[in-house]
């Protein structure tokens, strides 16, 4: 692979810079910004492939940011952003984003979600990628069916309309407010536990060990979201809190 | 002793254990007799009492009750204790309350005795002064003489009051002493002449009874025409043959004028229990309302109740907003309330004449040091008023001064409870955070600067071991501010759970799945029950028990186990996580949830003091609780709410 051009919008100068550091000793190349405007200017000047964002940028809000650059570009778009502030990064995932980074992080889990989020975005790029793999399992989105092997497991169509949509973002984080718009309309946006009913249903015919789930993730308090095709090292990342 | 002084005379010597008491009268000096003594007391510095007294058959004129009121009015402001009590004769009642108040002066006052009292009661004044000397002998009786002035001619109606009968009294009387005499006609032929008597009697302490004593006065003299020129001989003459009759008739005139008098006492006695029982019953309930009341709003409205109810008057209590402009009490019937110029004048000044016209009763309701609100009334009865009901008055406000004291207060007092715990909180939270960011800092900056400067002298081995360690303190910091930053929103309000019916083995699972590698060493049990589904925000429960299990792993060792349980009741569900651990420091129980709590002895753990205040603010959020107990290690049980069980989506079959 061609070495991978990131900008990184931050604000603050040390974070910056060991961002800076760090991904380019991991072989990426590196743009840096530091306001809104620069990331603009960066961004339409260049082939940027990764955006990893800080939300909260001097010169404005970065979920705007996040809205203006998905009028152009399908690239993955990864927000960095602090613990508490649960409903900014629902706000950032919803205008776009494909993951989130909660701040203080470490490289370990830098360079995991990088990975994955450029996988996925490679993947959609190739053309008739509409099978996902889980392990054992197949999704096919054209044909509708799920398979283990050469067995089809069964859904019934709200679990499928809930895999589905999980699916179409792989690898993303979506929000349960988008999920429940999604699979069961705008009326019923308040009721929460509908999808962590199905989000178990569909645990029990997916995942090997329900309890403990490796495809199907909860990112508590903000969403879910689909790994597929995970390797060892990105399951480990993803199960710290 | 009894001296006679005019009102610019010298002031008397007061010793120390002196006493004063003034008889206000109904009468045009009055006024000038209160400020007298006001005066006189101002120099000695002796408490001194007004008092009035109501005696039976004087009602007083319309225009003298006033007068007596405002001067009870004046000498109260004045400083003196008023009362207004009611006795057969002014000379008992006065004699009586200098007895009860020890008081060693009387003062009593008037204008010379030329046409202000009645021509029968020219030295009535007098005659009360000997009467006091008379009967106090140790008490130094003043009377003040007051020159005649334009109103001096002003004859006190009480005692013409007293002998007045109206009409259809008389025409009453007259008919008694008919029906008397039709009887006495009939019975003639069986009775003799004494008897006869009777039935006159009879008649003449109906009258009396009934009419008062002027009724009687007449029956008595109309029976003794009847008796006379009917039954006595020679009939039809008013000259009586016998002066036996007229010895009959001066019995019949003492005891209907015994009776009238012992009735009109009564029924003045039971008009002021009467009196007395209504203002203590009111006042009990003023008080009784003004105990309950929780707010300057409840106590505004306790008291235009009661003035509503006892007085019929509509009355507003002005109470200062924080710039001390009075405002109306907000629940009082007519929203606007114009500004009341008259009543922020007394308030501010503490005195201040009523404005002519208006009509209107302002009362200044003070606290020890300042003043607390004004009530007033518009439309008080003022003419119609009895000095008993303004005293009342006077005592329903103080009541609800006092309460407003309280009120002020318990406000002042909790404020000042409240901020000595928030600076109390400052400190602690201040230490706490810096013991708790300094110690990993230390460890941080320790190890950088050995890599810096000690880089060649280091082996891979130290160098690995110094940067873990520079890692594990920067996680422990930040560990701590984010206990502290959760804390605080939880604490400061900003969080409102956000709740949802979610699946316990998911809720639990979770939490289990995040410490990964750390339960390895730990035997851990769950028991969640089938399909359960709690009520809550599962962010914050699932923090909480994050905090809960890690306590537990810190105080139990390898091997040791840490069970979690989940119950679902109907109207609550609970949540157990118990470990067989060393447990909780004993008596500490409760305090562990204390914001940087740590039992004596405890080394300063991996974590901060924050975890189990965590726990108990998000119980807290959810409307439960959570509480500590020694079982066999430590168990916490957390216990929140929920409602009805939820609607659960239909179940479909698989497609």
């Amino acid at each position: 692979m061609n070495s991978t051009h990131v900008l990184v919008v931050e604000d603050e100068a040390p974070i910056r810079q060991w961002l800076a550091t760090t991904l380019a000793a991991e072989g990426h190349e590196v743009f840096e910004a530091a306001t809104a405007r620069e990331a603009e200017t960066l961004a339409g000047n260049r082939r940027i492939d990764l955006f990893l964002l800080d939300l909260g940028l001097p010169d404005g809000d970065g979920v705007a940011l996040i809205r203006r650059l998905r009028a152009w570009t399908r690239r993955p778009i990864i927000v960095l952003s602090a613990r508490a502030q649960e409903q900014q990064k629902v706000d950032a995932l919803d205008a776009g984003a494909d993951d989130y980074l909660i701040k203080p992080l470490g490289v370990a889990e830098l360079h995991a979600r990088i990975r994955v989020a450029l996988r996925h975005a490679a993947q959609t790029r190739l053309a008739g990628t509409s099978t996902l793999r889980l392990g054992a399992l197949t999704i096919d989105l054209d044909a509708r069916a799920v398979r283990r092997g050469d067995e089809t497991v069964r859904l019934t169509a709200t679990q499928w309309r809930l895999l589905e949509v999980l699916a179409r973002h792989a690898g993303s984080v979506v929000t349960s407010q988008h999920l429940l718009r999604e699979v069961w309309g705008p009326a019923h946006q308040e009721q929460g536990h509908y999808l962590r009913i199905y989000v178990r249903q569909l645990r029990q015919r997916l995942e090997p060990v329900p309890q403990r789930p490796r495809y199907l993730l909860t990112d508590t308090g903000i969403g879910y979201r689909l790994l597929v095709d995970v390797d060892e090292e990105v399951g480990e990342v993803f199960t710290s809190v | 002793m009894t001296t006679t002084e005019a009102p610019t005379s010298g002031v008397a010597r007061a010793a120390r254990e002196d006493r004063l008491l003034v008889w206000v009268g109904d009468n045009a000096s009055a006024d000038a007799l209160v400020r007298h003594a006001g005066q006189w007391v101002a120099n000695t510095a002796v408490p001194w009492t007004a008092i009035a007294v109501q005696t039976p058959g004087a009602t007083p004129s319309i225009e003298g009750r006033r007068r007596l009121l405002r001067a009870l009015e004046l000498a109260e402001r004045l400083g003196a204790g008023t009362d207004s009590v009611a006795a057969d004769n002014v000379l008992d009642a006065v004699v009586q309350r200098v007895r009860e108040e020890r008081a060693t002066m009387v003062m009593i006052g008037g204008h010379p005795p030329d046409g202000w009292l009645d021509e029968g009661r020219r030295h009535w004044l007098g005659d009360l002064a000997d009467g006091l000397s008379k009967r106090l002998p140790d008490v130094t009786v003043t009377v003040v003489q007051f020159p005649a002035s334009a109103d001096g001619t002003h004859i006190s109606l009480s005692t013409v009051d007293r002998w007045r009968l109206p009409w259809p009294a008389v025409i009453l009387t007259l008919a008694v002493v008919g029906l008397c005499t039709v009887l006495s006609a009939v019975l003639e032929q069986y009775l003799d002449a004494g008897t006869i008597d009777m039935i006159y009697l009879a008649g003449t302490v109906f009258v009396a009874l009934r009419l008062g004593q002027t009724a009687a006065v007449l029956a008595v003299i109309g029976s003794l025409a009847m008796f006379d020129l009917l039954f006595v001989p020679p009939r039809w003459s008013l000259i009586p043959a016998e002066t036996q009759s007229f010895f009959t008739f001066g019995v019949m005139l003492v005891v209907s004028l015994v009776v009238a008098r012992l009735v009109e006492h009564a029924r003045l006695q039971a008009r002021v229990a009467a009196a007395r029982a209504r203002s203590t019953q009111a006042l009990n309930e003023l008080a009784r309302e003004l105990v309950g009341a929780k707010s300057e709003r409840d106590i505004a409205a306790a008291l235009t109740a009661a003035v509503r109810t006892t007085f019929g008057a509509h009355a507003v209590l002005l109470l200062p907003d924080a710039d001390g402009r009075l405002q109306a009490a907000p629940e009082a019937d007519d929203a606007v309330v114009a500004a009341d110029p008259a009543a922020q004048r007394l308030f501010d000044d503490g005195d201040a004449p009523p404005p002519p016209g208006d009509g209107a009763l302002r009362l200044l309701l003070r606290g020890v040091s300042d003043p607390l609100a004004v009530l007033v009334l518009h439309e008080w009865p003022d003419p119609g008023t009895e000095p008993e009901d303004r005293r009342l008055l006077d005592a329903f406000a103080n009541q609800a001064a006092l309460a407003l004291e309280r009120q002020l207060f318990e406000r002042r007092s909790a404020r000042a409870v409240v901020e000595a715990e928030s600076e109390r909180l400052r400190n602690t939270l201040l230490s706490g955070i810096s013991h708790d960011l300094r110690t990993p800092l230390t460890t941080i900056i320790g190890s950088a600067t050995s890599l810096r400067e000690q880089h060649a002298a280091l082996d891979d081995a130290r160098r690995a071991r110094l940067l873990d360690g520079i890692v594990d303190e920067a996680q422990r910091m930040h560990a701590s501010m984010s206990d502290l930053l959760e804390l605080t929103r939880l604490e400061e309000g900003t969080v409102h759970p956000v709740c949802e019916w979610c699946p316990t083995d998911e809720l639990v699972g979770e939490v289990i799945e995040a410490f990964g590698e750390r339960l390895r060493e730990r035997q851990v049990r769950t028991q969640l029950g089938p399909e359960t589904i709690v009520w809550c925000d599962s962010r914050l429960v699932q923090q909480l028990l994050f905090n809960l299990i890690d306590n537990a792993l810190r105080h139990t060792r390898r091997g040791g186990t840490i069970e979690i349980r989940i119950e679902a009741q109907a109207q609550q569900w609970s949540l157990v996580v118990s470990d067989d651990g060393s447990g909780l420091p004993p008596g500490h129980e409760a305090d562990i949830f204390k914001k940087f709590f740590r039992a004596p002895g405890e080394p300063a753990g991996s974590r901060t003091g924050l975890g189990l205040a965590i726990c108990a603010a998000v119980a807290r959020l959810h409307g439960g609780r959570i509480e500590a107990h020694n079982a066999g290690g430590a168990r916490f049980t957390l216990t929140l709410p929920q409602p009805a069980a939820p609607p659960v989506p239909a179940d479909e079959v698989p497609a």
